[in-house]
């Protein structure tokens, strides 16, 4: 996939994740995965981009003797997932526009 | 390699950057590797599923928001360098006066300063010396005797008194303008030298 694309829909991506549950680093790479390859240093730069623009806030929660990190969603968030959706549909218009070029060509 | 080598030498590898940015990155591999670890990988597993030390480094410091910041500082400032020479020279007299001035009262300052301090020390040691001074002339050369010899070691004994009542607060007032020159410094010195993107 090409790089910038990839780069703007993972950011959407982590918000999606979050958008179902808060979350730590590792699970949401794990839950990412499923749809999107991430790996621990593609996380990093987004969710510290994410929480600069307050998309998302950082609390610690101990587990096992160690603090974990935890991330959720803002409402600045949950609105750019929402923007990235309506954005998707004029994206689609453009999508079907081209498709139908090949098919007459 | 175990975790702990893994995570100094990305300490080491990431020294370019502020340390509260490597604290925080260190301790998010961390965390990464311990998930992993109670997830039921093996320490070693789960610092080679890691990507290569050199490899993230690079990736994190070339996303900084320092490393960013200072690149578009740079862009920004695109005004050719001949204009910048231009403006040196044609505002040559207006700049040159105002540097002279600002060094002149550079220099003043801290010579006040530098004058309190030694006029504080002068004054203890000027009280302690005296009194030992008057002592000793009242027993050795003054051939007084009597009351007066007792008068003179008693303002000797004063002198020499108030030279160290006073020595514990001057020490302190010189110690308290002595760093105040030191901050100064440092403040003026980080005028003239690039300041640290922070945050």
């Amino acid at each position: 996939m090409d790089p910038q694309l990839k780069r703007g829909l993972l950011d959407i991506c982590v918000l999606a994740v979050l958008q179902r549950a808060d979350s730590y680093g590792y699970k949401i790479i794990k839950d990412a995965s499923a749809v999107l390859e991430i790996t621990e240093s593609t996380l990093y730069p987004i969710l510290k981009r994410l929480e600069q623009a307050k998309c998302l806030t950082v609390y610690s929660v101990e587990h096992n003797g160690r603090l974990r990190k935890y991330y959720s969603i803002t409402e600045l968030g949950r609105q750019r997932v929402i923007d990235f959706l309506h954005e998707w549909d004029a994206m689609m218009k453009i999508y079907e526009y081209i498709k139908e070029g090949q098919k007459n060509g | 390699m175990d975790k702990r080598t893994f995570l100094d030498g990305l300490r080491t590898a990431l020294v370019s950057l502020p340390a509260s940015e490597i604290d925080k990155t260190v301790a998010y591999y961390e965390e990464m590797i311990d998930d992993r670890i109670e997830e039921g990988m093996s320490e070693e597993e789960a610092v080679a599923s890691m990507e290569p030390i050199g490899v993230l480094a690079q990736r994190i410091i070339n996303d900084s928001p320092t490393v960013n910041k200072a690149v578009r500082k740079a862009k920004q400032s695109s005004i050719p360098v001949g204009i910048w020479i231009l403006l040196a020279i044609l505002g040559l007299p207006i700049w040159l006066p105002l540097l002279c001035l600002a060094f002149a009262i550079v220099v003043g300052v801290f010579g006040l300063l530098f004058g309190i301090i030694v006029s504080l020390f002068a004054l203890v040691a000027a009280l302690a010396i005296g009194g030992i001074m008057v002592m000793i002339f009242a027993l050795f050369y003054l051939d007084i005797g009597g009351m007066s010899t007792v008068l003179a070691i008693g303002l000797g004994l004063i002198g020499i008194g108030l030279g160290m009542l006073l020595a514990f607060p001057v020490a302190y007032l010189i110690k308290a303008i002595w760093s105040g020159i030191k901050a100064l410094g440092r403040k003026i010195g980080s005028l003239f030298t690039r300041q640290e993107a922070s945050k």
